[in-house]
């Protein structure tokens, strides 16, 4: 019952009310219309900013479109896609010092790149390069390193230039001015930091000084199964500066080609190099005093010598030289392996030259103790023997001893490296020689014959930087 | 609750297992899968081709761990040896590093722009959009 009466007052209740609107409307039906037509104004204004916001809606995206479009457009720019003028600098400083155990008037270590004795010197490791590489267009960019050695009184010159020329996305030439790739190292030789010793080993590295060729060269990536390869042709010529009897000599090497693979698998890298060239070498007029307690030859006519003969009878023209060299290296981030043998011989009286070196080291943390053996011998005598004049060419350029190296490198900062070394040295002089006319050599040490009682040392310590 | 506990470490170790780092192309690319070997080659310098196609590989910046993680899982290699490693490649004129992107972002908006040959890593969980994975790192 009580429900039935509040559905009916609801419904009168209802049904009243518009009759109750109309009644206060009626007095301002003009003020109603003001407000109608106050709200259709609003309405137009709420519409006109709708409009002006959806076309700055708009504008935004076509921005935003815009800024895409740019970013990835310089994206591109830097990238291969279209490249620009791309500069980029590089470069390295070593500096070192080399001490021995011996005295002042005994054997010197290497006079030839930098003698060293029991004073130190500082200049032996110091050197800096500077490496540009212009990116000319896509496929063209040009290479210029300087370097300067200190043993050459840091004057810098001019070590490569040369322009590349990507042929194929596998295949580019270079010419100009280019490392000579002798051994597996050669194109890092100067740049210490990319490697664990202070040099290179010297039995090893000292064995054909070709830095460098100017001709050009042609190297090829591909693949056989997971094994990627580079296999490098070049042909050139170069002057090669070395000491003969104190005196400084020039071997032209020209006709110099030679073909290479670097092969890397994994871990693994490992390295072959053939080359051949033509050999020059013009030797000053000078008499040859006989070598050992023998009759001499008899002196050709003409030489204005009365003895044994002139040495520039032994000039070379034209004679064929070969240098071959292996090479492998194992570096898991923790253990490094590397080994590389090479042979050098010449036709006539040079002497025949194998040298090889094994170096082991394990990183723990940014340190690597390192422990290399190299060894270096000369003994084609046989060749050469009964010529006075050959045999004595012959002594002043045959090599032979073996070392230890024991070293440390420390990676203290990025970008450089620390080095300490010491290194002993036995077995100098060729084996089964003696007296004259095959006296020992005194390995890569020049003076007195080091003997192995002395147990020569040589202490080295360098820092490496690259930047 | 030590239910809830349990489920909670459980889904954080699921979720570490699933961050991991993917070697990224463009789809357009179509480079198709790599091997192990042929992500170390393209990022040691060592390949500049692959499956047909010439690529260019990318990198992270110097500080990005992912990029550490990186190159020691595929290139056995720390920073310090990697640096040694392009010292070696540059001033033999045998190759130049990476490109350095300022992060993943710049990294997927190369790639995501349309034909580029660029190659790079990313962390999984950065991956945003439709890039082609051509490997994955253990």
């Amino acid at each position: 019952m009580r429900a039935s009466i509040l559905l009916a007052s609801g419904l009168l209740t209802a049904l009243l009310a518009p009759a109750a609107l109309a009644q206060q409307a009626e007095p301002g039906s003009a003020e109603l219309r003001e407000r109608l037509e106050a709200q259709e104004e609003r309405l137009r204004e709420l519409e006109n900013r709708q409009d002006e916001e959806q076309a700055l809606e708009q504008r935004l995206e076509e921005q935003q479109e815009r800024i895409d479009e740019l970013e990835s457009s310089r994206f591109d720019s830097s990238g291969s896609g279209g490249r620009g003028p791309d500069v980029n600098v590089s470069g390295f400083i070593n500096t070192g010092f080399q001490q021995t155990n011996l005295g002042p008037n005994d054997p010197v270590y290497r006079e030839n790149s930098g003698a060293t004795d029991a004073e130190v010197r500082a200049t032996n490791f110091t050197s800096a390069g500077l490496q540009v590489d212009g990116s000319i267009t896509n496929d063209l960019s040009g290479t210029v390193q300087f370097l300067a050695e200190g043993q050459e009184g840091l004057d810098a010159r001019m070590e490569w230039a040369y322009l590349t020329y990507d042929l194929a996305s596998s295949v580019e030439v270079r010419a100009g001015r280019i490392v000579a790739p002798f051994y597996m190292n050669s194109q890092s030789f100067y740049v210490g930091y990319s490697h664990p010793w202070v040099e290179p080993p010297a039995e090893v590295y000292d064995t054909a000084a070709v830095r460098t060729f100017d001709g050009a060269d042609i190297s090829w990536q591909f693949n056989t199964g997971e094994i990627a390869h580079t296999l490098n042709y070049y042909a050139g010529s170069a002057p090669v500066d070395t000491l003969i009897q104190g005196n400084n000599v020039i071997f032209d090497v020209h006709n110099l080609h030679g073909l290479n693979l670097s092969s890397t698998y994994g871990n693994l890298n490992t390295w072959l190099s053939y080359n051949n060239g033509d050999v020059g070498l013009d030797l000053p007029s000078a008499c040859i005093s006989n070598p050992g307690p023998r009759p001499p030859n008899p002196p050709p006519a003409g030489t204005g010598c009365t003895t044994v003969g002139n040495f520039n009878q032994y000039s070379l023209e034209n004679d064929d030289a070969y240098f071959g060299s292996v090479g492998f290296e194992y570096d898991n981030g923790n253990v490094l392996f590397t080994a590389e043998h090479i042979e050098l011989d010449i036709k006539g009286w040079f002497p025949k030259s194998r040298a090889h070196y094994a170096t082991l080291g394990y990183r723990f943390g940014a340190w690597m103790p390192h422990l290399t053996w190299a060894n270096t011998e000369s003994d084609s005598f046989n060749e050469v023997e009964g010529d006075l004049g050959a045999e004595t060419l012959y002594n002043n350029l045959k090599s032979n001893q073996s070392s230890w190296t024991l070293g440390l490198r420390g990676d203290v900062a990025p970008g450089l490296a620390l080095k300490a070394e010491v290194s002993t040295y036995y077995d100098i002089g060729e084996r089964n020689a003696g007296l004259a006319p095959n006296p020992k050599d005194s390995g890569l040490f020049s003076g007195a014959i080091p003997d192995d009682e002395e147990e020569p040392m040589v202490f080295r310590l360098a820092a490496n930087l690259v930047f | 609750m030590l239910r809830i506990l349990l489920l909670t470490i459980s889904l954080t170790l699921t979720g570490l297992a699933r961050a991991e780092i993917l070697v990224v192309t463009s789809p357009e690319l179509n480079l198709g899968s790599l091997s192990s070997e042929d992500v170390r080659q393209i990022f040691s310098g060592r390949k500049s081709s692959v499956n047909g196609k010439t690529v260019e590989p990318l990198d992270l910046p110097a500080e990005s761990s992912v990029r550490s993680q990186f190159y020691q899982k595929v290139l056995d290699m720390n920073e310090s040896q990697l640096r040694s490693h392009w010292v070696r490649m540059s001033f033999t004129g045998k190759g130049k590093p990476p490109e350095m992107l300022s992060g993943p972002d710049e990294l997927q908006a190369r790639l995501g722009s349309g034909a580029s040959n660029g190659i790079g890593y990313i962390d999984s969980e950065k991956l945003e959009g439709n890039l082609d994975v051509v490997y994955r790192v253990d």
